[in-house]
């Protein structure tokens, strides 16, 4: 995929959390804001690091381990971080 | 009030919030002390604390009874069992003194007290070849036994119980962190049946359907690491001895699911062979944890592969 907009990005990544998770995605609104765990799509520790090496391997970038010192996960910090990343050239190991 | 049965699936971590503050505070205590015993020499409080543990048993002070042992392991003798209620009674005050120093930054003092270890070339490979490896401890046996090893001879590996981990962000940028080290080929430590959590997987053991973390098999499977099982035991001299086993077999490439459930079934059988056994090796609380899981809907009759303890 090459760079998209934070909404194409995140539609991606819902895409994503769709595949990995199906049961999260089921009869729940998972908004962009919605948070990735326990609180909101139910998603285990596990389940959020799979999520994430998923988004690496699709966009080609790494994420940076800063994305989970800033709170919790959701999918818009997923895209933003993955558009920054694109724009930054942190490429995936 | 939370489950705090770690090889039962819960919905929450529930293992250090099961202590209550005045056995918290005794176990400190406890502790301090064998710190300031463990400058007298440490082999000797190994032994003298196994001594007292096996004297507790035998005077009901402390379990396990040789009953509870009978419950998992049917096909020792009554007198067999007994003497392994004695051996898990010493084990648990022996491990007390080895977390008191590896909790409070005296592992040179563990380390000290290395007698054989075997495997160590695993170990070696995996640091010079940078190839992906985890090594997978138990609640089962001495404890500490590879941070023993690691400290002596300054092997840089990552031990993820030593990453602070409060609340579930934790767990995440933990996992991260050991799929990061695992990728630049250091060596990471693992607990396969660590307590609690979500992120669980159900395999059969000794009859029973217990749970392992899942993190593990994740992380195998995402960067390719081979998985070594690894035990410590205590002599009867104080020393501590420690195996570092071949990797488990990996299954071949499959789906998410069936490579993690195959991998997984694969340590339980491991796990299951070393405790049929080693029926003595076994701690106290996992033995409990075991009684309580459920019932495994297959149970092949269960013998052990040598001779159990006498």
């Amino acid at each position: 995929m090459t760079e998209g907009t934070t909404r194409d990005v995140a539609a991606a990544v819902r895409e994503l959390l769709r595949r990995l998770a199906p049961g999260a995605c089921e009869g729940r609104q998972i908004g962009d804001d919605t948070p990735l765990d326990g609180r909101g799509a139910g998603l285990d520790s596990v389940a959020r690091v799979e999520l994430l090496l998923e988004c690496e391997q699709e966009f080609g970038v790494r994420l940076a381990q800063s994305l989970l010192d800033e709170g919790c996960l959701t999918i818009r910090r997923i895209a933003e971080h993955v558009q920054r990343a694109q724009a930054g050239g942190a490429t995936a190991p | 009030m939370p489950s705090v049965n770690p090889l039962v699936a819960d919905d929450k971590d529930a293992w250090f919030e099961a202590d209550s503050p005045a056995w918290r505070a005794a176990c400190g205590s406890f502790d301090r002390a064998v710190g300031g015993l463990s400058r007298l020499g440490f082999r000797r409080t190994v032994r003298t604390l196994g001594l007292i543990g096996r004297l507790a048993c035998r005077a009901g002070l402390q379990g396990p009874s040789a009953r509870e042992v009978l419950r998992l392991f049917p096909f020792l003798s009554e007198a067999a069992a007994s003497a392994t209620a004695r051996c898990i009674g010493a084990l648990r005050l022996q491990n007390r003194a080895s977390s008191a120093l590896a909790v409070g930054g005296r592992l040179h003092r563990l380390s000290a007290a290395l007698g054989a270890v075997s495997g160590g070339q695993f170990l070696e490979a995996a640091t010079k070849s940078r190839r992906p490896s985890l090594f997978v401890e138990w609640h089962i046996g001495a404890a500490f036994g590879l941070s023993a090893v690691l400290h002596r001879d300054r092997l840089d590996a990552l031990v993820l119980r030593n990453l602070p981990v409060q609340s579930g962000n934790d767990r995440t940028r933990a996992l991260a962190t050991a799929v990061d080290c695992l990728r630049a080929g250091r060596p990471v430590v693992v607990l396969l049946d660590a307590p609690g959590g979500t992120a669980t997987r159900p395999v059969d053991c000794l009859g029973r359907r217990i749970v392992f973390r899942r993190g593990p098999f994740m992380l195998a499977r995402v960067t390719g690491a081979q998985m070594h099982p690894v035990v410590s035991r205590w002599r009867h001299d104080g020393r501590l001895d420690v195996a570092i086993h071949e990797a488990l077999a990996r299954p071949p490439s499959l789906d998410r699911d069936s490579f993690e459930a195959s991998l997984a079934e694969t340590a339980a059988r491991w796990l299951q062979r070393y405790l049929l056994a080693n029926p003595d090796q076994i701690w106290l609380f996992t033995l409990r944890n075991f009684l309580a899981a459920p019932l495994a809907a297959e149970r092949p009759p269960l013998t052990p592969p040598i001779p159990a303890v006498s």
